[in-house]
Parts: C-alpha cells; structure tokens; sequence
C-alpha cells in the first residue's frame, strides 16, 4: 500500500471527525470505508432539517481520483431507483461531471459528505416531510443526462446534447466548426467554452458511455430523429469502444 | 547569463554551438512553460494542474510539490463552517440513476 495514500486519508478522515466524531474509519486491504453516523443539521433556502443517517463510505485505492460512494445501512432509503439508489446500493448523487466538478471544488472527505452527501440525505428527509424533492431530481440512465446538459449547455434541442457529448465522446473538439447548437457561429465563439470546461472533468471513455446513453434515449424517444442520429460519428464510436473492449479483454 | 546553480558560471557561454542549437531548445523551453502557465490560470482543478505542469517542469517535481501541498495546505481547501454548525447548501445537485 502507497504510504502517501494512507496519510491522504488518515488526514482527511482526522478533519472529518471534527465535523462527525460518529464516523470511524476502517481499512481492509488497500481499500478504506468509513461507517457510523452521520449527525447533521441542514439548511437549504428557509428550511432547516437535523437528522441522522447510518451510513457507509466506501474509498477506492484510486482516490482522489475516484470519488467515494456512500451508502445508507439501516435500510431507512428504499433500495429504489426511484429513490435515486445505485444497483449497488448507493446514492446517485448526480448527474456524473455535476458531482465531480462539486467534489473538485472541495476534494477531501469532509468537501464530499457537507457538499455531495449531505445535499442527497437532506432531500430524503425532505421528501418523507413534505413528499416532494426541495431541489427537483434528473430522470433515470440517458433521459437524465439531456435534462442535465440542456441546462448546463442553455439550450432546448436534444439533438444538439447529442452531439456536443459526441465531441467530448470522439475527443474531436475544433475551434472553428460549426457549434452543434445550430446557431451557425463557430464553436469557439458559441458553447465552446462549455464543452472545453466538460473535457478538463471527465475522460473520452465516460463521455463516450454518456454519448451511448443519450443516443440510445433519443432513439427510443423519437423515431423521426433515427436517421439523422446514425451518422458516421456515432457509428465510428460505437466501433471505437467495441475495440477497446476487445483489446481490454484480451489484454487480461 | 547567471546560472543559478553555478554562479560562476556563464549559463549561456556555449549557446552558439552547433547553429545555436541549445539557445533554441531553450527559448522553445521558455515558451511551453510559458503557455503552460497562462493556461493554467484558467483552471481550478488541482489535479488538472498537476498534469499540466509535469509537461513542462517534469512529473517528479511536480508530484512531490503537489502531494505537499495537499497535505500541508489544507488552508487551500479549507471548509467555510465551523464545528457544530449548520450545512448550508447551495446550488445542490440533483439526484440521478444510471439506469433508466
């Protein structure tokens, strides 16, 4: 085990427990996982909640590079995607590069329990008080990822997320193309800026799993738009990850 | 030019050699670093930083540099609550799931 991993996190965890003195910190063989209590008080807007979850941290050997993954113990959350729970198990915080841009902003154990965690539980109980979400919630698999971009991008055509992923997907970012947006600009005086922002926080392979799930979200959803989906960029991609799974399974 | 390793030393006394050759390779130093720099000035992510030195000032440097910093700077990270208060939140993400 890398020593400066280990005080990585036992550093991270000594300014945690100031906050959550509830939290322990254990390790099993290279990987971490905090458990306990999380005994918080919450403020969003004019509501306050204090409440109380028994939760779990899991903490790859790749952190900080990978980012934690918290799970509720006491089965209090139903383990539903309509809850916002993983298969795993845990919590789907958010749209994947909203939650690594917050983490970055803050990218220690305590950053990611008062600006990721504590966010999601705070909605939770919310929601069994007033039976609604304080701050609104994303839709499930790729019908999420287009809510998320049409707003982050300003914009209203599902069609033009697709293909502003698909530049991060196909890692093909040209300054003077025409923007996807079909404002006829070139892309740098356009949403250049934003998708250079997305290229700094994720890498080409997620885009390019977010770039599948849209595609596949549109096709289900409008049939009229098929022909213009299946264009030679999504046909190279879809080949370009077949590769590459190939070549990791056969590299194994 | 002063060198600063070697004060006696003239850092520059055997550019002209070989048609200038390690002037070039300098001033063509000077401007990676340079571009390196201002473009980090556009970015927040200490980890992207990271990266983007390593090109120019070499990885051990910089990943000896940068593990210090976050380990004895957490001033550079430092949260904006105190012990016992309330969590603010702002501009909170919303919930997702993979799989639709």
């Amino acid at each position: 085990m890398d020593d400066s991993h280990r005080v990585l996190i036992e550093t991270q965890f000594r300014d945690l427990s100031e906050f959550y003195p509830d939290l322990r910190l254990e390790e099993n063989q290279g990987e971490w996982v905090l458990k306990g209590i999380l005994d918080f008080s919450a403020c969003y807007e004019n509501t306050k909640i204090q409440d109380s979850f028994q939760i779990e941290i899991s903490i790859s050997a790749e952190y900080s590079k990978d980012l934690p993954a918290a799970k509720e113990t006491c089965g209090r959350i139903p383990l539903d995607p309509d809850f916002h729970i993983n298969p795993d198990g845990s919590f789907c915080l958010g749209a994947p590069v909203d939650i690594k841009r917050k983490f970055a902003q803050e990218p220690t154990l305590l950053g990611f329990i008062n600006n990721l965690v504590i966010p999601f539980l705070f909605s939770f109980s919310y929601r069994e008080r007033n039976g609604a979400m304080p701050y609104g919630e994303l839709s499930h698999g790729g019908q999420g990822l287009v809510e998320y971009y049409l707003k982050y991008f300003g914009i209203t055509s599902e069609t033009a997320v697709l293909n502003l992923i698909g530049i991060l997907a196909a890692d093909k970012y040209r300054g003077h193309h025409d923007c996807p947006c079909g404002s006829g600009q070139r892309i740098r005086n356009c949403h250049g800026n934003e998708v250079l922002r997305l290229r700094a926080i994720q890498s080409t392979r997620e885009f390019l799993s977010e770039y599948l799930a849209i595609l596949l979200h549109l096709r289900k959803t409008k049939k009229a738009l098929s022909n213009e989906l299946i264009n030679q960029q999504a046909l190279t991609l879809i080949k370009k990850e077949q590769r590459a799974l190939r070549a990791q399974v056969s590299g194994k | 030019m002063p060198n600063p390793v070697n004060p006696y030393e003239n850092f520059a006394d055997r550019w002209h050699e070989n048609n200038h050759e390690r002037a070039k390779a300098f001033f063509q130093w000077v401007a990676w670093a340079r571009r390196d720099f201002l473009e980090i000035l556009a970015k927040n992510d200490i980890q992207k930083i990271t990266e983007s030195l390593a090109g120019s000032l070499g990885e051990r440097a910089v990943a000896s540099a940068s593990s210090k910093l976050s380990l004895s700077t957490p001033a550079l990270f430092a949260p904006a609550y105190k012990k016992g208060s309330t969590v603010e939140i702002t501009n909170p993400s919303k919930p997702w799931t993979r799989n639709g």
